[in-house]
């Protein structure tokens, strides 16, 4: 079974998507071809594509992926792949937030990311470091909650009044009961855990993705771009969020008894549940750098160009600067006790 | 006639055994007290008796103080000022690393002198040595020489008492200036405050490059949908209060408690009042 790699219809090399744009690019005789007029291949069961064998329908080599990789790239001849049978049934996404940032782009954010940071180790921010940027679909679930509420009590009033040396203070008591429904979306968690290479902390900090730019999902998305495909699924992560959208429903009954200064509920009812889930597909740049035993991971959210990730220090540059602030303190200390 | 021939052969080595014994006794004695002798009474104005007790009240301020006092009385100075004579006496008689003082009366220039040495110079300040000689003066004009040195030296052993004062300072007699030089405070705080600045600099760097999460922006007010009927909440009560608002009352104290306006005469003078109050 080979994996989809999509060809130019002017040349026939592989095709990669242009961030930013809803057409694919041929790098190699620079025609840019639209989404929609590319076919999209029947898929087949995950089942069975989990165990198969995939070929470079380019040069033939045998393409090695983890089980969770969904895109990636023959490491003989570098075309992009797709393995559309991994994208589908319960891993065929729903949405997919395009990439908007390409690599150049992530390059420059990256560069400036680090300028301002004099002690970075110099091996991370040179031109070999930079080509291990890798562009990368990161698997989310989206979910969207319906909170009934119900609240029964009382809303005060106050008004105030000042006359020479008196106050007027008038209060206006109100019964109130507000019934029915909130709908809270676009709850997102990450369904993707890799404990040993990437800490979710960090891909959940890139996170803040504005999901209005989210397009109904096809593989030529995918194409010139790692993507990786759930490994939580969305019953274990239900009850995550399903808090979260009891705690924003919570912070939000202020809205429904606004214009009060203050309220006393003698019934109060707040329960939520979780209507529907979807599968999402995120776009990152990711990069990582081993320096002294230890891994550091750099991440950015590639529609936003927001960038987190430890950095690794040369701790020599540093432990000189901290010994040479000391020693202008001490010297100006004891110019200072000298003098005065 | 051999036994005279013998005798006169080890005459001269065993006289200068003795002279020699004779010597190594007498400078042994001063090294066994550990220290040299304190009064040196040269005008002979000091009893015995209050020679030894007034060396006994040196001996002791030494044993606890580690201070060298020495009272030293001439009726020639040799040419030298008082001051002068005073010091050369203390610098043959001390090392340059010992605290010590000598309180000289000189009945040639008809003087008293106090000179330092070590410690003693930031402990004995200039109003300290002149309250030194103001009580000198009562029992040295009733001729008490001895009463007189162990007020001095009484005086002085009180000034050693706890640590020397902050504030304390020394001046320059050419230039009359302070005398610009490092304490051991100043190297302390100076380590203390490099360590500390480096440090703080080197801690605040390494948290710089640390990675630190942050939970997603959510936008929730654009999220969240209101499913709700109209409602008209209905009047229930209505309640009137009147509350009586106290007036701040003057301030009695304010800011100018014990304050007096003050004002310059045309003739330069500072007086207080002149406000007057019109009626």
């Amino acid at each position: 079974m080979s994996p989809h790699s999509y060809q130019c219809p002017h040349c026939g090399a592989a095709l990669s998507y242009k961030p930013g744009t809803a057409q694919q690019r041929c790098d190699y005789c620079g025609a840019d071809v639209p989404l929609d007029s590319i076919p999209v291949q029947e898929a087949e069961p995950p089942e069975q594509a989990d165990l198969r064998e995939y070929h470079c329908d380019n040069c033939g080599a045998q393409i090695v992926t983890d089980p969770t990789s969904t895109a990636s790239q023959c490491y003989y001849c570098h075309s992009p792949v797709v393995l559309v049978d991994r994208l589908s049934g319960d891993f065929a996404p729903d949405y997919v937030l395009p990439f908007q940032i390409d690599e150049a782009k992530a390059k420059q954010l990256f560069r400036q990311w680090v300028k301002a940071k004099r002690f970075v180790e110099p091996g991370f921010v040179s031109e070999r470091q930079l080509e291990k940027l890798t562009g990368i679909y990161l698997p989310f679930w989206r979910g969207h909650a319906a909170i009934d509420v119900h609240l029964k009590g009382q809303g005060w009033i106050t008004k105030r009044r000042r006359s020479a040396s008196m106050e007027h203070i008038e209060e206006r008591i109100f019964g109130i009961e507000r019934k029915g429904q909130m709908e809270i979306s676009n709850l997102f968690e990450l369904a993707y855990l890799k404990k040993d290479k990437i800490d979710p902390a960090l891909i959940t900090s890139i996170a803040s993705y504005d999901s209005e730019a989210l397009e109904e999902f096809r593989p030529a998305y995918l194409s010139g771009f790692q993507a990786e495909r759930w490994n939580l699924d969305k019953e274990a992560l239900q009850p995550a969020l399903r808090q979260r959208a009891q705690d924003y429903a919570e912070a939000m009954l202020h809205d429904l008894t606004e214009g009060y200064d203050r309220v006393h509920f003698d019934e109060r009812r707040v329960e939520g549940r979780l209507d529907r889930m979807e599968y999402v597909l995120f776009p990152a740049w990711l990069m990582t750098y081993r320096h002294q035993e230890k891994t550091y991971v750099f991440a950015m959210n590639a529609q936003t160009g927001e960038a987190f990730g430890e950095l690794p220090m040369d701790q020599k540059k540093l432990m000189s600067w901290s010994a040479i602030l000391g020693l202008i303190i001490l010297l100006l200390v004891l110019i200072g006790g000298y003098f005065l | 006639m051999m036994q005279r021939a013998v005798l006169s052969r080890f005459k001269k080595p065993c006289l200068l055994a003795l002279a020699l014994m004779f010597f190594f006794l007498l400078t042994s004695l001063e090294v066994a007290g550990n220290t040299p002798v304190a009064v040196h009474d040269l005008a002979g104005l000091l009893s015995p008796e209050q020679g030894q007790a007034l060396e006994e009240t040196a001996q002791d301020i030494y044993e606890r103080r580690a201070l060298r006092l020495f009272f030293l009385t001439i009726t020639d100075a040799k040419g030298k000022s008082s001051r002068r004579y005073a010091s050369d006496f203390l610098e043959g008689k001390t090392e340059a690393h010992e605290d010590a003082a000598v309180f000289l009366l000189d009945m040639d220039h008809r003087e008293i002198n106090l000179v330092t040495q070590g410690e003693a110079i930031d402990r004995i300040t200039d109003a300290k040595e002149e309250a030194l000689y103001d009580l000198a003066m009562t029992p040295l004009q009733a001729k008490d020489y001895a009463g007189m040195a162990q007020s001095v030296f009484a005086r002085i052993d009180r000034y050693f008492e706890g640590e020397i004062p902050q504030e304390n300072y020394r001046v320059s007699e050419e230039t009359l200036k302070k005398e610009r030089r490092l304490r051991v405070m100043d190297l302390l705080m100076g380590g203390v405050l490099s360590l500390f600045g480096g440090g703080a600099y080197y801690g605040s760097q390494r948290k710089q490059y640390r990675f630190h999460p942050k939970t997603p922006r959510y936008a929730l007010h654009k999220n969240t949908r209101f499913h709700f009927a109209p409602h008209d909440d209905p009047l229930l009560d209505t309640k009137t209060r009147v509350r009586h608002i106290p007036r701040p009352r003057p301030s009695a104290s304010g800011g100018s408690r014990g304050r007096s306006t003050v004002f310059r005469s045309s003739g330069g003078r500072t007086h207080g009042g002149g406000k007057g109050r019109g009626f």
